[in-house]
């Protein structure tokens, strides 16, 4: 009962978030541009991709070397490791693309003007 | 990936999207949500296909007498694919994943916060299913 109450109070957080679509229609605001402040957000999207990638390196060779370690020791698994892993690594890929559209929100769309 | 998260995340992914497209111009706002579903989808596939190769290979190198040998021909292990291809693979996953997300938020002028949200829905469901697990266990 508690499973499934909180996994419907997660579902309709989330259509609470969907119905928050309308505000991001709105159009911003002319607004002068900062040259300086657009040339800071440009350099930190692109420090903040290198950071995200040499992080999700480090955490999937991890991954990857715990899961070939947990096979060697126990062949008979092989199966329930690798899917244990592949979840794994696609969880910390989904970081790297979150950094990854925040950067070309930075780089594109410049939400501080330019 | 098991079925159910699947389901769930395309059912959560649908539902996010949906509110989008009640007012005019939420299309952007549906669109956004699918194509960040989409896109942690592409990657989840692409790391799939490079581990299950692998590891493919590394079975059929291996069976002489393991435990776990498919010296029998087993169903799960028919095709694996030539090395060369899980290279292109593994090497142009992130540039695809780039492309795809240069291409739906600057081209197509999808919502940034959606595309966001939907790379959030997959991550949400495997929560969901973590939880439903976690208490099944328990």
């Amino acid at each position: 009962m508690s499973t499934r109450r909180s996994v419907l109070s997660m579902m309709f957080g989330f259509f609470v978030l969907g119905l928050v679509a309308p505000a991001h229609a709105q159009e911003a605001a002319g607004a002068v541009a900062d040259s300086g402040l657009v040339q800071w957000s440009i350099i930190t999207a692109g420090f903040a991709l290198a950071v995200a990638a040499f992080g999700a390196a480090l955490a999937q060779g991890r991954a990857v070397a715990a899961a070939a370690e947990a096979i060697a020791r126990n062949p008979g698994a092989a199966g329930e490791i690798r899917g244990a892993l592949i979840l794994g690594l696609v969880l910390i890929e989904s970081l790297v693309i979150y950094v990854l559209l925040v950067s070309l929100i930075l780089f594109f769309i410049k939400p501080f003007g330019g | 990936m098991n079925r159910r998260m699947w389901m769930w995340a395309c059912g959560l992914a649908l539902g996010l999207a949906l509110p989008g497209l009640l007012w005019p111009s939420g299309w952007r706002w549906a669109g956004g949500v699918l194509g960040g579903a989409a896109l942690l989808g592409l990657s989840a596939w692409m790391i799939r296909d490079l581990v299950e190769g692998l590891m493919g290979r590394a079975d059929r190198g291996g069976s002489g007498g393991g435990p776990g040998g498919s010296a029998g021909g087993g169903s799960a292990e028919a095709a694996v694919p030539g090395v060369g291809w899980l290279l292109v693979k593994c090497f142009t996953r992130h540039a695809m994943l780039g492309l795809a997300a240069y291409g739906m938020m600057v081209r197509l002028q999808f919502d940034p916060v959606a595309l966001v949200v939907g790379v959030t829905a997959p991550v949400a469901a495997v929560a969901a299913e973590a939880i439903r697990c976690g208490h099944r266990g328990s």
